[in-house]
């Protein structure tokens, strides 16, 4: 099948295009030649871009299922019926934080996203996780195995074998089919699973591991480039959610001085709007968010995404199982905690980001500054770490604040007062181009992730693509927000693989996508590789589970794309 | 006010949802209506598939009346989310009667099932038969039940009547199942006959009457006697268990 998407603004800053010119696709790729009976698309004075590629995004596996099942009243919000006259896909949709796994398809393709990246996976969840991405229609997906609270890792890390632990986490993302490497407060899970508390300091000890927050990110940072995995290293720091806890991110951050890649960057801090707090008790709790962007600044080697708040009635759901026993305490709401045994934890609690409440105006401030404050838009990504402070969907809203000082000064005039005292968002007049949320949203998580065919439209990208009714030689962003908020909301064509999956907010087409995900068992050295699955071996004697019904079999991805590295 | 007359024909063989309302009728032809669709299971069907309609339609919604004979127990969501006018039941009615209704009024002759009146926020409803649980009450993981206007029943009512209730009044001739009142916080609630365990449960605020037995749960504090429609009436209240400040009132006796 052959496309041409005729006389759109093309903006692709990782192919330095910002010009007027046809796209032409065939066979779900970008080409140069299509022939005379190529489909068209009129995208005179329109905007076209890659499709989005969300960095962070926790859209599958038990704990959404959870969280479904714990609000259905999130479930009864944006129902709509399937078919024409409803939302046009195949099947009905429900949620609002929550969506049901048609609804996320739909919804990020509405919006022109094209891949997401699920970074939230329990190993021994896996193959639950592929069974909902199973169920996701559209977007590529891909999703990243949690190992800051492994016992086999914290062991090998805890007495410096960083080989075996590379040849372990090698072994770790093929049973997983997993993406690459998340952290989520290393050791603290496992501290908070044996005995209730936290780890407060990157130099406190989990026992009999003998292992601290420090060794495993200093492990993963070195196995990771060890392994030459596509992703950096993706952390969610340690004492997440807490006033004053921007120290412990920066010191995190630091940690990836002195190693290197020439592609990317090494470490990615995952929404720092939750680690980038002053003060040290909620009255005297302030943004950091600008201190947070400043290191970014000063360090080419890490990236981070913000986790924008937008003030709704959401849903928190983490690894972090700590973070969100403490948080229940404080809404005395609904609750589910997890001890995933041997490999982490996890938590949901509802949550309501309310404009006059202070400590969520301090967060909605924390989370904007971060983005405003990094001066590079390559390395920072658009997130909401869906659903935890908002919902996907808000994406179009938050670039809209982006992209306007006026509108955010608004907002300031509309929060709790604190904005004022505890946030700089009264000093920043940055104002984002569109060219710079086409990186955000789409160059620069595609480049972070190595996702070669994405996030870009040179010839032999993946022909995702989104055409929005923007022109963007006759459009201020800066004073038409709203307009561009409700464009970026509902894209007037959405192509994924070359094909029309959406337009003007009906789903036309509904594949289900690709599965990403990497092998990089070829990099590890055969003595290695054996005496890593002889532990690996004796390690299943502690699990409720066979080894040989652990790993994700091939069947669960249908539509799997394996990246083989280190071969 | 104009009316609008439909009479049961054929019963649909599985829970069909009738998504009629005086509003989603007025302005409406005889033949527009009989098109109205209603949703029987998976398929989508028509009014005119399950009645004979006749009578006439209003200009606005407020002088609309609707007439319906027969036995409505197989559907879903009778005058559900209506805003004004009448609508009058000459039989049963099925899940979610009136549930959402804003104004206007609800007549059943007969029985209807649960979720009646479930987060109604104005308009009255009657039901001269029974009522199954959650009368007035909130949806599943809604913090919310009805917050105005008022239902009556002449019968019975089922579990977690006036669940999460806010405000406005409900009146049960009959008994009441189990957890009247569970987390109500506003509104009062009447039951002229005797009351299932948990009564009050977890209420914080609003007033639960009582005239036959009800047994007030540890949680809940004696208070000062009361008059009510010239008796003495017990006062109790709670529930101490989430700090709750709601009145559970029975007549003293003896
Ligand atoms: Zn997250």
């Amino acid at each position: 099948m052959e496309l041409r998407i005729r006389n759109g603004h093309v903006i692709d800053p990782a192919s330095g295009v910002n010009e007027v010119k046809d796209v032409l696709v065939r066979d779900g790729k970008v080409v140069d030649e299509v022939s005379r009976d190529a489909e068209e698309i009129d995208a005179s004075g329109k905007l076209v871009v890659p499709g989005g590629v969300c960095p962070h995004s926790h859209i599958a596996g038990p704990k959404s299922n959870v969280g479904r099942l714990l609000r259905p009243e999130d479930g009864r919000k944006g129902t709509t019926s399937a078919g024409p006259g409803g939302g046009g896909g195949n099947f009905p949709e429900s949620g609002f934080s929550l969506p049901n796994t048609y609804a996320i398809g739909y919804r990020y393709a509405r919006m022109g996203y094209t891949t997401v990246v699920e970074p939230s996976m329990a190993p021994i969840e896996a193959r639950h996780t592929h069974e909902e991405f199973n169920d996701i229609p559209i977007i590529d997906k891909a999703a990243l195995p949690e190992v800051g609270n492994n016992w086999l890792l914290m062991r090998y890390l805890a007495s410096g074998d960083t080989e075996r632990a590379a040849a372990y986490a090698a072994w770790l993302i093929r049973a997983t089919r997993g993406y690459g490497l998340k952290i989520v407060n290393p050791c603290g899970v496992e501290q908070w699973s044996q005995s209730g508390g936290n780890v407060m300091d990157l130099d406190q000890s989990v026992e009999p591991f003998g292992c601290t927050p420090r060794k495993i990110i200093e492990g993963c940072l070195e196995l990771n480039e060890a392994l030459g995995l596509p992703h950096s290293i993706h952390l969610h720091a340690n004492n997440l959610g807490v006033p004053g806890n921007v120290e412990t991110l920066l010191e995190s951050m630091e940690l990836a001085s002195g190693h290197e890649n020439d592609d990317r960057a090494v470490l990615h801090a995952t929404h720092v709007q939750f680690n980038s707090y002053g003060g040290d008790s909620w009255g005297t709790m302030s943004s950091e968010g600008l201190s947070t962007a400043e290191f970014v600044n000063r360090n080419p080697n890490v990236t981070i995404d913000p986790a924008v708040v937008t003030f709704k009635d959401t849903t928190t759901m983490t690894g972090d199982a700590p973070f969100e026993y403490n948080l229940q305490k404080m809404t005395k709401g609904k609750y589910v905690g997890s001890d995933v045994g041997l490999e982490g934890g996890g938590g949901v609690v509802p949550f309501e980001y309310k404009p006059d409440n202070p400590v969520a105006t301090i967060q909605w401030a924390t989370g904007m500054e971060a983005a405003l404050g990094v001066e590079d838009p390559w390395r920072v990504f658009l997130t909401t770490d869906h659903p935890n402070a908002a919902p996907f969907t808000d994406y179009p809203l938050i670039m809209s604040w982006l992209a306007s000082a006026e509108e955010r000064e608004r907002i300031v005039s509309r929060v709790h007062p604190v904005v004022n005292r505890a946030t700089a968002m009264g000093t920043i007049d940055r104002e984002y181009t569109l060219e710079e949320l086409v990186v955000i949203t789409r160059s620069a998580p595609a480049r972070a992730y190595d996702f070669e065919g994405k996030g870009h439209l040179g010839t032999g990208a993946d022909a995702d693509v989104a055409i929005y009714d923007i022109d963007p030689d006759d459009t201020d962003p800066s004073r038409q927000h709203q307009e561009l908020r409700q464009k970026l909301q509902v894209a007037n064509y959405t192509v994924k693989a070359g094909e029309i999956v959406q337009r003007d907010g009906e789903i036309k087409s509904e594949p289900l996508g690709s599965t990403h995900w990497v092998d990089a068992t070829g990099a590890i050295d055969g003595h290695v590789w054996e005496d890593a699955m002889s532990d690996i071996g004796d390690h299943f004697q502690n699990y409720a589970i066979q080894l040989e019904n652990y790993s994700v079999q091939e069947q669960y991805l249908p539509t799997g794309e394996v990246r083989e590295v280190g071969v | 006010m104009k009316t609008l007359r439909l009479s049961l024909r054929d019963a649909p063989t599985v829970e069909a949802e009738l998504a009629l309302t005086p509003r989603s009728v007025v302005g409406l032809s005889t033949e527009e209506v009989s098109d109205l669709k209603v949703m029987h299971g998976n398929r989508e069907t028509g009014l005119v598939d399950f009645f004979e309609i006749s009578g006439e339609t209003a200009d606005q919604a407020g002088d609309q009346r609707i007439e319906i004979t027969g036995d409505l127990a197989g559907f879903k969501s009778v005058g559900r989310g209506m805003e004004g006018g009448e609508i009058v039941v000459s039989g049963d009615a099925g899940l979610y009667a009136g549930a959402e209704m804003r104004g206007g009024s609800l007549v059943v002759d007969g029985d209807v099932s649960n979720w009646c009146g479930a987060e109604k926020a104005g308009g009255k409803i009657v039901v001269k038969g029974g009522a199954g649980a959650y009368l007035g009450g909130a949806y599943r993981g809604s913090r919310s039940g009805m917050t105005s206007g008022s239902i009556r029943v002449d019968g019975s009512v089922g579990d977690e009547c006036g669940a999460w209730m806010r405000g406005g009044s409900i009146r049960v001739r009959g008994d009441a199942g189990r957890m009247l009142g569970i987390h109500m916080d506003g509104g009062s609630i009447h039951v002229e006959g005797d009351a299932g365990r948990y009564a009050g449960g977890a209420m914080t605020g609003g007033r639960v009457i009582v005239d036959g037995a009800v047994d007030p749960m540890a949680t809940f504090r004696r208070g000062r006697d009361e008059d009510v429609e010239d008796e003495v009436y017990q006062r109790f209240l709670g529930d101490s268990a989430e700090g709750g400040d709601g009145e559970i009132m029975t007549p003293r006796r003896g």
